[in-house]
């Protein structure tokens, strides 16, 4: 191959970042495992529908046994993930990167879109109180928000959380609501002044679903199978983007390949790492490198490229609290058959005082299996499959994230078998703030309580991050430049989460995206001049 | 032994026989789940399948006494591969109203959570000790 631009990895950050070089004209090549899914599906049609007609076993259980894996092995996979068809999604991830950890659940991607293959898509830009803890403001990143946003397509409204999310106007209607969360969001509208007396602020989620057609997607159809099939049209994955760029010949793309580390070689960049069909060796030259490999792909593939088995860095993930809610006028009635299946409302907690701002996804149930819900109910199984059948319908759930910064931070490191090896420290997650929203909560009809609020382990927001803190200036091994640069390291640059030392409650990939971007735009016009 | 375990845990969860599907299914995918747990774990396992009549009481003291997990793992194996009859549809799903009905399944949790707890308590404490002499 001829000296290029290389970029490692096909999720959210690395087709970012092709995206970043379209602008300009230059094409990259991405190299990535890029695992494909196994089998294609032609099913359609409302899940209830087809529910009450089909055997499940092959969406639900798999030959495999993936969609019972959590049961299988202890863990706690969202069930998006285990989902047969989606599993391809996380598959092999624990032979091609170990991880040791006791205490954080690391959930790695080797698919083509990476993780966001399975993810929620919830996008939100960071605002300046977003970023504060990072030498990057908002007006670096909002023409690249601004591109991405109408490649994607993001639902979404300016309502009472336009000063959080900011002010979009390139956003598509918000999608229409499931029956429990109109039900909420007409309560807060009527308690509004109460609720915000308390901090507490609701609105429609910022989201990569569309709510009406979109380049060549097809709109959402409500049909709930959100969590059992792989590629549906109207949830963004990057692997979309990609196909549109590779049709358009403005990026090459090799998958199978997994990289694991660079040399130099007369001022060359070397890649090394292996064909993952046959385990033979492949190397190819680079004159930039852009790695995107996944926070933890991305620090391993440097600290092993450094070959340094002692340095622990940080490593971050939002805390994360999984609140049940109750919908006590909901009991006992038909399940909501068609909704959308995922975050259906935001919540943003900001304290009036000092104090940390929150934010909270509120998810519609109605489209994970039933059985899902057997652990949840501390009954016996005959009363509990009735209580399923009866109460699930009454259920959603907010999952309630928490800044994190080095305080909080985990620690990463290699170890002398090329395994990545994470601590999570010890932390609290301050309940306080949880009271007084979850008293405001049932205030406007969803009832909760602390003693059925779940911390998730640490690793399962999946929104890893600050491996490699982003520095106006650098001066050690693991720092990059506001351009992504490695410290030390002309021409390999970081564009993933790894620079984020900071994150705020907010989910991070859409900033992820638009950091990738920019980043790519920074050495395009380089190369340009 | 085999027969009766799917069988027992099926009827102790849905109060019905178990179709056919079910069972094979379980028994596929029993040799991988009893391969998570230690040797005693499942020596327990089949003395409890084999000597106690009320597996329920039993399931859910395991549940609440965090115990038994090859127990508990085999009944939420079983809902799932339950879950993915047609046939089954009505078990989980709800598709009329009955907000009454329901209320009244409320009410009877504490008196029946209450009973098996003891019961599956006193099960496991008492009468498998007695059972392992
Ligand atoms: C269920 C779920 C829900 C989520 N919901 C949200 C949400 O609502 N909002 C949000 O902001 N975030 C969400 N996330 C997190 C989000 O998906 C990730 O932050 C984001 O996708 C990370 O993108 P990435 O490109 O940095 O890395 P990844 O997605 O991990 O992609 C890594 C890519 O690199 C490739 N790769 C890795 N290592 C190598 C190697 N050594 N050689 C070659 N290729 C390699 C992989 O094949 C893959 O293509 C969610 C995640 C999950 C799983």
């Amino acid at each position: 191959m001829d000296k290029e631009i290389i970029i490692i990895g096909s999720g959210a950050s690395g087709v970012s970042a092709a995206l970043g070089f379209e602008k300009r004209g230059i094409i990259p090549t991405i190299i990535d495992v890029g695992k494909k899914m196994d089998n294609t599906t032609s099913i359609h049609g409302n899940l209830y529908d087809f529910r009450k007609n089909n055997d499940l076993y092959d969406l639900l259980i798999g030959d495999n046994l993936e969609g019972v894996s959590n049961i299988l092995r202890g863990t706690s996979l969202p069930p998006k993930l285990t989902a047969p068809m989606n599993n391809y999604i996380v598959s092999d991830s624990e032979e091609l990167s170990p991880v040791k950890s006791e205490n954080f659940g690391a959930i790695q991607s080797f698919a083509i879109g990476g993780l966001a293959a399975g993810w929620g898509a919830g996008l939100y830009r960071y605002n300046n109180d977003d970023l504060k803890k990072l030498p990057l403001s908002s007006v670096e990143l909002e023409s690249f928000y601004d591109i991405l946003s109408s490649e994607i397509g993001i639902s979404g409204s300016n309502d009472d959380l336009t000063s959080f999310f900011g002010n979009d106007n390139t956003l598509l209607p918000p999608l229409p609501l499931s029956k429990k969360s109109d039900y909420l969001y007409e309560k807060y509208l009527r308690k509004k002044r109460m609720a915000n007396k308390n901090g507490v602020f609701l609105g429609h989620p910022r989201l990569g679903v569309l709510s009406r057609d979109h380049a060549e997607r097809k709109m959402c159809d409500f049909s709930n199978f959100e969590t059992w099939l792989p590629d549906i049209p109207w949830v963004y994955n990057p692997a979309q983007t990609l196909s549109r760029l590779i049709k358009e010949k403005k990026v090459k793309y090799k998958n199978g390949i997994l990289i694991e580390s660079w040399r130099r070689e007369n001022g060359m960049i070397i890649l090394e790492g292996r064909d993952i069909s046959d385990g033979s060796s492949f190397s190819t030259k680079a004159e930039k490198l852009i790695i995107a490999a996944g926070t933890l792909n991305t620090t391993k593939i440097v600290l092993r490229s450094k070959k340094d088995i002692k340095s622990k860095l940080n490593l971050l993930d939002n805390p994360l609290l999984q609140i049940p809610l109750i919908f006590p006028s909901f009991i006992g009635t038909p399940i909501d058959k068609s909704a959308f299946g995922m975050t259906n409302l935001n919540l943003i907690y900001k304290p009036g005082h000092e104090g940390n701002t929150l934010q909270g996804s509120i998810i519609e149930l109605t489209s994970p299996p039933r059985s899902l819900f057997y652990e949840g109910f501390p009954v016996s199984a005959a009363l509990n499959i009735k209580l399923i059948k009866m109460v699930s319908p009454s259920l959603m759930a907010l999952f309630l994230f928490f800044p994190s910064s080095a305080e909080e931070a985990g620690t990463i490191k290699l170890n002398g078998n090329n395994e990545l090896e994470i601590a999570q420290k010890d932390y609290m997650i301050d309940r306080k703030p949880v009271k007084k929203i979850v008293r405001t909560l049932m205030k406007m009809g969803a009832w909760s309580h602390p003693l059925i609020i779940k911390q998730s382990m640490p690793g399962y927001a999946i929104h890893y991050a600050g491996t490699i803190p982003m520095k106006r200036r650098t001066s050690s091994d693991y720092e990059s430049s506001m351009d992504g640069e490695l410290h030390n390291e002309p021409g390999i640059y970081i564009a993933d989460g790894s620079p984020f030392s900071n994150i705020s409650s907010k989910n991070l990939s859409f900033t992820i995206m638009a950091n990738a971007m920019r980043i790519a735009d920074r050495i395009s016009a380089k190369i340009t001049k | 032994m085999k027969t009766d375990e799917a069988a027992k845990i099926y009827r102790s969860i849905f109060r019905k026989n178990i179709p056919g599907m079910v069972k094979q299914r379980f028994y596929n995918s029993s040799l991988e789940i009893e391969s998570t747990v230690p040797e005693c774990e499942l020596i327990n396992y089949r003395t409890i399948i084999k000597k106690i009549a009320d597996l329920e009481s039993v399931e859910y003291a395991s549940r609440v006494l965090n115990s038994n997990p090859l127990l508990k793992k085999k009944f939420q194996l079983m809902i799932y591969l339950a879950e993915c009859l047609p046939e089954n549809y009505s078990i989980f799903i709800n598709e009329k109203k009955g907000v009454l009905k329901a209320y009244f399944f409320l009410l009877l949790i504490p008196f029946n959570s209450l009973y098996k707890l003891t019961k599956g308590i006193f099960i496991l404490k008492i009468k498998m000790r007695w059972i392992k002499k």
